[in-house]
């Protein structure tokens, strides 16, 4: 049976997890003064997304788990008037958010299966979508139960959930198109740092073998 | 190789057990505009991490000697990852001090983060460039 979580495995997550909370912090540093409610343009979610495309959804899963909890370790804003409202709000800011980008992995089989570079593009693109529109959701419904209390009407907007599909859009989107670039570029150049590191020697081995 | 794979193990312990003591009496809760505001030191965050990497790459290096492997890389993509994690951190402090700038002690403290963006920059480097050079004889 194939294990999931082998040592160099876990090594990996260890390492992704803590490269993303590290890019994570800068892209906050800098994008501070533009999203004063939080929020971050960064590239973060590159790190879950190669850990999906390279050993399968549960890995990426920890690498998002492991950040969010980093991210929530690091501080965090909490409403003080109803328990269950702040208590669903950080759960869906910082442990659930970073965990759905996951899901980008669910097209690991499609990217391993392609022989073209088209084909691998495409599970690229349908995954790091998915994975980032299922955070950008997360972030949305956080959002409502953050400013629904007592919302005012801001950029000419009167709707709490609309307000939060904009303002969590506004860098959710370029981080999105930014992170699918990148893996794009790292599938292009590097495409072996996307594959499956066993099945990639076990390959070459046998390509070895075939040429002798 | 195994005296330095158990060095790695109690160097790795070390710095994430003070890590993490540090990290726990760094924490403070204040009230901010919306609600509660709670923080911890991101530095011992990042420390911590840096200790469960080292730990983390001697526990491979000791199981893969057992084995009867021994992967020369290892080192080099310790001080690789490690440097890498180091100059963005270092790097996103210098531009967070830069934007939110102000009062005269940070001017020290700002010295302080580019010197260690330069040290850490180099650690990468030299990382990079060792593990490069052990895979050329590897091949």
């Amino acid at each position: 049976m194939k294990k999931t979580f082998s040592i160099r495995t876990m090594a990996e997550v260890a390492i992704f997890a803590a490269l993303g909370y590290v890019l994570d912090f800068l892209a906050g540093a800098y994008s501070a003064p533009l999203f004063v409610n939080g929020g971050s343009i960064g590239i973060a979610m590159v790190c879950v997304y190669i850990v999906a495309y390279r050993r399968g959804f549960f890995p990426a899963l920890l690498v998002g788990l492991i950040m969010g909890l980093l991210d929530l370790a690091d501080g965090f804003y909490s409403i003080a008037d109803v328990w269950y409202k702040a208590f669903a709000q950080v759960a869906l800011d910082y442990v659930v958010a970073y965990p759905l980008v996951a899901f980008a992995g669910l097209f690991k089989g499609m990217f391993d299966r392609s022989s073209n570079n088209k084909g691998k593009i495409l599970a690229i693109v349908y995954g790091c979508t998915l994975g980032g529109i299922l955070k950008l959701l997360s972030h949305v419904l956080s959002g409502v139960l953050f400013w629904s209390n007592d919302f005012q009407p801001t950029w000419g907007i009167s709707s709490p959930l609309l307000f939060s599909f904009v303002y969590n859009g506004a860098y959710m989107v370029p981080c999105i198109v930014l992170s699918m670039a990148i893996v794009i570029f790292i599938a292009y150049k590097y495409s072996e740092f996307l594959t499956e590191p066993d099945s990639y020697s076990l390959r070459v081995s046998n390509n070895n073998k075939g040429d002798k | 190789m195994k005296s330095k794979g158990i060095l790695g193990i109690v160097t790795g312990a070390i710095t994430y057990i003070y890590a993490l003591v540090s990290f726990i009496l760094s924490f403070t809760v204040e009230s901010g505009a919306w609600g509660r505001d709670t923080h911890g030191s991101k530095f011992y965050i990042v420390l911590m991490l840096v200790g469960l990497i080292i730990l983390t790459f001697s526990i491979i290096a000791l199981v893969d000697l057992k084995r009867g492997r021994v992967d020369a890389l290892i080192g080099s993509y310790c001080f690789m990852i490690i440097g890498t994690i180091g100059f963005i951190f270092y790097l996103a402090t210098v531009i967070d001090m830069a934007i939110s700038a102000g009062d005269a002690l940070s001017i020290s403290e700002l010295i302080g983060a580019i010197f260690n963006t330069c040290l850490a920059g180099i650690l990468g480097v030299y990382g990079y460039l060792s593990f490069k050079k052990k895979s050329i004889k590897n091949d």
